[in-house]
């Protein structure tokens, strides 16, 4: 397959999880501020890899999409543990986390 | 024994107390007084006499020797609700007035001696055992009748079930103590569900807005205030919570409490 297409879905899922993940940063605060930041500039550079034709840009753009999940880690673990109560208002930004790490990994194979 | 005595009115109450410590042998003196001046005199006297006195707003109790209890009950290690089953069952069965002697773990302190308070029952005395346990007497009260007369408002009873996963609602819990205590209404804070990850050691740390303070800065004001802050116990097992993560001035209670304080007249809830 080719990478650019991966790429679009990669960046569709980056702009999926921005919006779902601005409703849980509005509502969980400043603490997610490393994770949000993460996915915008992995938004930035995958986008940026889709106009310009640069391996450089490419695997940095790879690079900030496996960062981005693992940013939430720490937090969401600890959401998971104490307050599961809310889980489903999370659900659906860990989904799209966990498709663009997948995501991610295939297209460093693929190139 | 238990006497029950109103010094209302007396200049000198210390007089009428001091001819009835005479006769007393062993047992529990109740004092009703009128403020401040008359619990002073009180508890010179007694302080003198080598009785401990224990003082509960304007109730001043003091102890001569041991008070023999009529039953006894270990509830050491029952988790919450069962100290309060237990103990209703006994109390239940027995005559109004007769004292029951409680061994319980602290798990249990807060909601035996206020569940047992809202529901009519008195605690004597709470005293602290060597093993860490507590021993509480109580004495069976008469069913709490229901009161028709209108109250005012005195205290604020703030729910938080949401915890730091929403920061808004974590800020408004202590905010809206602190606005409390600037109205002279009493605030207390309940924690369960969610909200209990509030308790835990650092958790608090962890959340700041740009545009207010740290939340556990607010949460160290609240607590240095003097607001009590109860953690639901089931809701804190839950979520591995214990008493060696629990953040400095939370104390952890159960549905006793909770229910205690939801059936005071002069008490509102606030759900968060």
């Amino acid at each position: 397959m080719d990478n650019s297409v991966i790429s679009l879905v990669s960046l569709a899922v980056l702009f999926g999880s921005m919006l779902s993940g601005f409703a849980t940063f509005r509502l969980t605060g400043m603490r997610l501020i490393p994770h949000f930041v993460s996915l915008i500039l992995a938004f930035i550079f995958t986008l940026l890899s889709l106009i310009v034709s640069n391996s450089i840009i490419f695997y940095i753009a790879i690079l900030l999409q496996i960062l981005a999940p693992l940013t939430i880690c720490s937090t969401i673990c600890n959401i998971l543990k104490t307050q599961f109560q809310n889980t489903g208002i999370y659900s659906a930004h860990l989904g799209f986390m966990g498709i663009l790490l997948i995501l991610a990994f295939g297209n460093l194979l693929i190139s | 024994m238990i006497r029950e005595i109103s010094v209302k009115g007396l200049r000198s109450p210390e007089i009428l107390v001091t001819s009835i410590l005479n006769k007393i042998k062993k047992g529990l003196l109740i004092v009703e007084t009128e403020g401040e001046y008359q619990i002073k005199a009180i508890k010179d006297l007694a302080d003198k006499m080598n009785y401990k006195v224990e003082v509960d707003n304007n109730i001043v109790k003091i102890h001569v020797g041991e008070i023999e209890a009529s039953k006894s009950i270990n509830v050491v290690g029952a988790t919450c609700p069962g100290p309060i089953m237990i103990v209703s069952d006994i109390l239940e069965k027995m005559d109004i007035g007769e004292i029951l002697e409680i061994i319980a773990g602290k798990n249990a302190l807060t909601d035996l001696t206020e569940g047992l308070k809202g529901i009519g029952h008195e605690a004597l005395s709470v005293e602290e055992l060597e093993d860490g346990n507590y021993r509480i007497l109580v004495k069976k009260g008469e069913k709490k009748k229901e009161n028709t007369t209108s109250v005012s408002i005195e205290e604020i009873f703030i729910i938080n079930t949401t915890g730091t996963g929403n920061a808004e609602r974590a800020y408004s819990t202590f905010m809206m103590a602190d606005i409390a205590l600037r109205m002279k209404l009493k605030p207390t804070i309940f924690l369960m569900l969610d909200g209990a990850s509030l308790a835990q050691k650092g958790e608090c740390d962890k959340v700041k807005h740009p545009a207010f303070p740290k939340l556990s800065d607010l949460v160290k004001d609240i607590v240095k205030k003097g607001v009590k802050i109860y953690v639901c116990e089931l809701s804190a097992q839950f979520r591995g919570i214990t008493r060696e993560n629990l953040e400095e001035g939370f104390e952890i209670a159960g549905a006793p409490t909770f229910f205690n304080y939801l059936s005071k007249p002069n008490v509102r809830p606030v759900w968060l």
